[in-house]
């Protein structure tokens, strides 16, 4: 009996042996980490052409929005060597270069041998993601905030927070049982990626800040309660179950006629809407995020900006295949495939070629992008995240004063501060 | 018989050797893949070695040797791991760096500064009396159930086992939908009977809590009576019944039935065959059950994530622990946290251990 499970072993032994994979010693393959996205999809077609010219393979590794962020920032903190190029939004960038977990582009942009600057022309890109004077990332995708309105119902979009509400009760079947649409407004309010973000440009065009100047949290000064209580305000208009409202929730709410307006979307659902099949999709229209009118008769409009771009893993097993890569990929011609095949062009000179690019949505882009503010570039962002997370639960529960809640996430927000890196 | 056995331990030994070079050469050539597998080889190689080597007593402990291993790499290493990490200061920034040794504070600091512990600790508690009482019953009331005969009773069974099969996200998926305030079926269907469209995925306090005397603003404030709190509960329960349902009909099944035969000649009712036979042979399974499905209800996470997120009204302690762990990236206070949770769960399982052998014993 022991020999016949010898014998057995011995045969598994080499029939494993046999099956060993061969070992490649081929051309360079660039291994990517990406989410499934319309702006993975025009990554992909940048990497189709890349290859075309290069011979160099491109493999994405795609996964799901759900626990995206958390994924990529463990595996690249734990000093993985699965992926040399990993997607991310740029709002984590300054915590992961922090963590050394990614490489600089400086090296490699200063290297001759690999880069031509002049070519690659740096003066073309709006925005360079830095940390301690070093470049961390050069964005592939420029995001931030549109309104989305039903042109059928509302002509004209509101300009105004104030606007919004106002326009908001007409389209909410609670408030005016002539509404075709259930709710006035939808905003991503389900705590995550995305709901401060969302949060902020009501918070700076009231003229609120997280933190001021000198980095002391800021977030009880009566600006910041005015935006606080103009958001509670929205509840009425909202879904009753806006707290399960997330990025897909949101579009779906605009594409099947549950929300008459998305006040603060993300411009990437744009294309979504325009490439699906919603009976709405020839009403839905984009215009600036609102924001508040000062006397003068001006109006203070602060969208969020923050930019999906690659990151150079640490541990990349081919950083020099990568980085002809991200030259592209971040390069004019690179940029234009990128915007034809669902991205959103970075460089200001593709985002002002409307030569390729047709409608209204690329001209308010850059209308955006000029006014578009980013999120504090913080060590500690995501527990300052998961703080803001907290605040604007509170907010829109409506149980406590806004002064408390702002009383309480201020000292929150100090308690991080000592322990920044 | 001896010849065989040399020639065996002659096989496994070469084979052993040849392994290692390979692995050797796989090592020094840079080949992981071949390395590893090769490296696999050598170890099994040398395990039959042994296997051939010990004398037969001790043979059944050498063969539990291989299942050891993988539940220490697969549980002990990750635990020692966590023990370890709870008493450094290790975060997102520091992890690649030299850890800070800070002893208990990362116990102290959530314990008495963790604004979300103690709800998040009362919700999960919450979440375990009405989950289990509400899983365990209604497994019961279907065992029962099927236990009589009736047109299409396999069909029914299963059916009733799907829920089971099915993974949680999609389940928790499929439920945000049914949930949904205009589109969803569910208030599609109150519609039908002219009832008002629910907030299911809402915090919004139960119709009638908060005019209960007394307690009624408690409970919809702190007590978690909510739309959102209880669409938890009915996901996890609607499929985690099942289960409950399929381990006490197969106990049902195998009762002795000379008992029941006895006391149905001496009179007895339905109720009291049950009260005084069904339940108390029973009991012994229907704790196994409740240790189980309390095990596993600390364990939710995926049909909270996809409903709310990590929702501060509707977070349990798992949800808690991985915002702390892979949101925050607080690495240390998660593991701080793990390890109470795991003290926890060893404390209920030691509380209901000795219950469940006092009932075999009695039996």
């Amino acid at each position: 009996m022991r020999n016949c499970t010898v014998w057995v072993l011995a045969v598994l032994l080499v029939a494993g042996t046999w099956a060993i994979p061969e070992v490649t010693h081929g051309q360079a393959k660039v291994k990517i980490l990406a989410m499934t996205s319309p702006e993975t999809r025009g990554l992909k077609a940048v990497a189709a052409e890349f290859t075309k010219k290069t011979g160099i393979q491109v493999e994405f590794a795609e996964q799901g929005r759900l626990g995206y962020f958390e994924s990529v920032i463990i595996q690249l903190v734990a000093g993985t060597d699965a992926f040399d190029l990993a997607q991310i939004n740029s709002t984590f960038v300054t915590e992961l270069a922090a963590a050394g977990a990614i490489d600089f582009w400086d090296e490699y942009l200063n290297n001759h041998k690999l880069t031509n600057l002049a070519e690659y022309d740096l003066k073309d890109i709006p925005v360079i993601y830095r940390y301690q004077g070093k470049i961390t990332m050069i964005p592939t995708d420029a995001m931030s905030q549109l309104l989305y309105y039903r042109s059928d119902l509302i002509p004209t979009p509101p300009q105004t927070w104030d606007e919004v509400l106002t326009v908001s009760k007409k389209w909410t079947k609670s408030l005016n049982p002539q509404s075709p649409t259930p709710y006035g407004d939808g905003i991503t309010a389900m705590p995550g990626p995305e709901a401060p973000k969302v949060f902020y440009p009501v918070l700076w065009s009231f003229g609120g800040e997280v933190f001021d100047p000198q980095m002391n949290p800021h977030l009880t000064t009566p600006e910041t309660v005015k935006a606080a209580e103009f958001y509670r305000s929205l509840r009425p208009v909202l879904p009753p179950d806006f707290s399960s409202y997330n990025y897909p929730k949101v579009l779906d709410g605009l594409k099947n006629g549950t929300l008459a307006m998305a006040s603060t979307y993300w411009n990437a659902a744009y294309n979504d809407i325009q490439a699906g099949n919603s009976p709405h999709k020839d009403t839905i229209k984009v215009a600036l995020v609102p924001g508040v009118k000062k006397a003068d008769g001006t109006i203070v409009r602060k969208p969020q900006t923050h930019s999906w771009g690659l990151l150079i893993n640490k541990r990349a097993p081919s950083k020099e295949a990568a980085w002809k890569f991200l030259l592209y990929a971040t390069g004019k011609e690179g940029g234009r495939i990128h915007g034809k095949n669902g991205g959103s062009p970075f460089r200001t000179s593709i985002l002002q070629d409307t030569s390729w690019a047709t409608g209204p949505y690329y001209p308010l882009m850059v209308q955006t992008l000029a006014i578009a503010t980013p999120e504090p570039q913080v060590t500690f962002y995501s527990r300052m995240h998961e703080v803001m997370n907290q605040m604007i639960t509170a907010v829109l529960d409506g149980k406590e004063p806004i002064p408390a809640i702002m009383e309480r996430t201020n000292a929150s927000l100090k308690a991080l501060l000592p322990a920044k890196r | 018989m001896r010849i065989a056995w040399r020639s065996g331990r002659t096989l496994a030994g070469t084979a052993a050797g040849l392994a290692a070079v390979g692995t050797v050469v796989g090592v020094l050539a840079g080949a992981a893949v071949p390395a590893v597998v090769l490296g696999l080889g050598t170890l099994t190689a040398l395990y039959c070695l042994v296997l051939l080597s010990v004398p037969e007593r001790l043979i059944g402990w050498m063969l539990l040797v291989p299942a050891l291993l993988a539940l220490l790499a697969t549980t002990a290493v990750p635990i020692g791991y966590m023990l370890v990490t709870s008493v450094y200061d290790v975060g997102l920034t520091t992890f690649q760096y030299a850890w800070r040794f800070v002893g208990f504070g990362n116990y102290a600091d959530l314990l008495r500064r963790d604004p979300q512990l103690w709800p998040t600790l009362w919700r999960t508690l919450e979440y375990l009396v009405f989950g289990l009482s509400l899983q365990v019953g209604l497994g019961l009331g279907l065992a029962l159930l099927m236990n009589r005969e009736f047109p299409w009773k396999r069909l029914a069974q299963t059916i009733l086992v799907f829920p089971v099969l099915t993974t949680p996200v999609v389940v928790a998926m499929l439920w945000k939908y049914l949930f949904d305030v205009q589109t969803g079926l569910i208030n599609q269907t109150l519609g039908l009977f002219g009832i008002e469209p629910q907030p299911w995925l809402s915090v919004q306090p139960l119709p009638g809590v908060s005019a209960i005397p007394w307690i009624g603003n408690w409970l919809a404030d702190a007590g978690n009576f909510t739309y959102g709190f209880w669409a938890i509960i009915l996901v996890t329960s609607w499929q985690w019944a099942p289960f409950c349902f399929l381990v006490l009909y197969a106990g049902l099944v195998s009762l002795p039935q000379e008992p029941f035969e006895a006391a149905r000649i001496d009179g007895a009712s339905a109720w009291q065959a049950f009260r005084y036979l069904t339940l108390p042979l029973l009991l012994p399974l229907i704790l196994v059950v409740t240790l189980l499905r309390m095990i596993d209800l600390l364990k939710v996470y995926a049909q909270i994530w996809v409903l709310f997120g990590n929702l501060v009204n509707t977070r349990v302690l798992n949800i808690h622990l991985y915002t702390l762990g892979l949101g925050t990236h607080e690495y240390s206070k998660a593991s701080a946290l793990g390890v109470l949770t795991l003290l926890a769960i060893l404390a209920f399982t030691w509380l209901i251990l000795p219950w469940i052998h006092g009932e075999r014993v009695k039996r």
